[in-house]
């Protein structure tokens, strides 16, 4: 856990994304599910620092995408971000895997994870929410995109299963009941309360995962369900 | 030094006049690495009752344009769990620690500060009231929270004139002033004061009030309040003048130097460290630098 500050080198639109490349900083290793909170000296910073899901860092510098509407959308290049990070628990992925299904409605916070697992020679599916009929985003990663709801082939087709939906404990039971005895850690939930410190000190971002209400920043953000 | 205690036979004396506020930075050293702990005038820690409670419902915590609405139940492993668990780290720290301390029953205040006497990394203790205390429930636990390390008593920010006298003449070595505000809101409209939510340990509750959240309220707007109360007790004891922090909505040098110049010895920062978390070591410096 440090403080550092990076320089946005490019900005790019990519799959309907905000692609962001920052650089000039220290090397830091994030994990998939990691986090950084930022701040940028913007008119669109929020009053509280930004959770950004950076992947793919390299010689000082990270790389994220954000939806048009995150308050982020508005960097420029040469704008200054200051990073507290890494933050949290990330993914992990198992040794012996090689199926690792999506769950989230947009790529922005698991664009890490699908690139290391492709890195990984992962077959990825994105499953995205209905409705079937919407077209189908492009994505700047080699993942299959399937629409709809979670079914038993999908369920036994994946060694892993990484979600970021509004209500994983739901979506766990359903695994459950789609596939009997799944591994450990095969449901891998990213949860994404408010954050204000990412310290563990403010006790804010408690959220309820099984019988006890944990601090996302510290236990989780990446909770195995 | 800035003596806190001026009174008490320990007394309470810090290298410079900058703190942070309780529920901010956690028990410890949660910010190592991000917080230069040396340059702290003290450690205030999160809030301690004297048995373990457990976290509210979530959500706790709600983001708003101009702050932050904190809503958390005050977890904490007990004072007697915390001293176990925290007390070395305390010692280690560097600058003196107080142990904010929930009032609850005079009973459970007095036990709780016998077990925080001692603890040897405690250098003092923040007794925190209800914002709606009765002037005779406050003289109460302030008496029964003496006889251990000096007692600094946080008062409500908007009750802080009308409770000063009455704290200082229950014993209280000094007085932070004050609490931050109880507030609701229904994001992202605007923010309106809840004066009505009784609450417990400290801590609103929610009352089922449609989509508002309620909570503890942090942000930059706070601040003319936190000066016009710092002025408003130093006004009202002028004959037994008590060394007084003040705390809220303090995110620059420039408050810290207006609640400074209204009479208060010292400051807390609260919401602006998870903003800056080096705020607190500069605006120290700068201070020290006059």
């Amino acid at each position: 856990m440090r403080q550092f500050t990076l320089s946005v080198a490019e900005i790019a639109t990519s799959g309907g994304q905000i692609y962001v490349r920052c650089g000039g900083g220290p090397e830091v290793m994030v994990t998939p599910g990691q986090f950084c909170l930022a701040r940028a000296d913007i008119a669109t910073q929020p009053f509280l620092r930004v959770p950004l899901y950076p992947f793919h860092t390299h010689d000082g510098g990270l790389e994220f995408f954000v939806d048009p509407a995150h308050p982020y959308a508005a960097l420029e290049p040469g704008d200054t971000l200051d990073l507290v990070g890494p933050c949290g628990r990330g993914f992990s992925l198992p040794p012996r895997a090689a199926h690792l299904l999506v769950v989230a409605g947009t790529l922005e916070r698991l664009y890490a994870l699908a690139h290391l697992a492709l890195e990984r020679h992962f077959s990825v599916t994105l499953l995205l929410p209905p409705p079937p009929g919407a077209p189908l985003p492009s994505l700047p990663l080699d993942v299959e995109i399937q629409r709809g709801a979670l079914t038993a082939d999908l369920a036994a087709w994946a060694d892993l299963i990484a979600v970021d939906v509004s209500d994983p404990i739901t979506f766990a039971d359903e695994v459950r009941r789609l596939r009997l005895n799944p591994p450990p850690g095969f449901v891998q939930a990213l949860v994404t309360p408010p954050m204000p410190c990412g310290v563990g000190a403010c006790q804010a971002c408690r959220v309820e995962i099984g019988p006890s209400r944990k601090r996302a920043c510290v236990a989780g953000p990446v909770f195995h369900l | 030094m800035i003596e806190l205690a001026p009174h008490h036979k320990r007394g309470l004396s810090l290298a410079n006049p900058v703190m942070n506020a309780s529920g901010l930075l956690g028990f410890a050293d949660e910010y190592r690495g991000l917080i230069d702990f040396s340059r702290l005038g003290a450690f205030v820690t999160n809030a301690l009752t004297a048995r373990p409670r457990t976290p509210a419902h979530p959500p706790n915590a709600t983001p708003l344009p101009n702050g932050v609405l904190i809503h958390t139940g005050l977890p904490n492993p007990g004072v007697r769990a915390a001293i176990r668990q925290y007390d070395r780290e305390w010692q280690r720290l560097g600058p003196p620690v107080i142990v904010h301390l929930a009032a609850t029953t005079p009973e459970d205040v007095r036990r709780s500060v016998e077990h925080l006497d001692l603890a040897e990394g405690v250098s003092g203790v923040e007794l925190g009231l209800r914002d709606d205390v009765s002037v005779e429930e406050m003289e109460h636990v302030i008496r029964a929270a003496l006889g251990g390390p000096p007692v600094i008593v946080r008062l409500p920010l908007l009750r802080a004139a009308e409770l000063c006298e009455a704290a200082a003449r229950a014993g209280a070595d000094a007085l932070t002033v004050g609490a931050p505000l109880r507030a609701s809101a229904s994001p992202p409209g605007p923010l309106s004061r809840s004066q009505s939510a009784r609450p417990e340990d400290g801590e609103s509750k929610d009352e089922g009030d449609g989509q508002k959240s309620k909570g503890r309220f942090y942000g930059p707007e706070v601040f003319p309040m936190a000066l016009e109360a710092v002025r408003a007790v130093v006004g009202a004891m002028p004959a037994s003048p008590l060394p007084i922090i003040g705390a809220g909505g303090i995110f620059s040098e420039e408050n810290a130097r207006a609640i400074l110049s209204a009479g208060a010895a010292a400051v807390q920062v609260d919401a602006a460290v998870w903003v800056d978390p080096g705020i607190i070591a500069r605006m120290a410096s700068a201070l020290l630098e006059g």
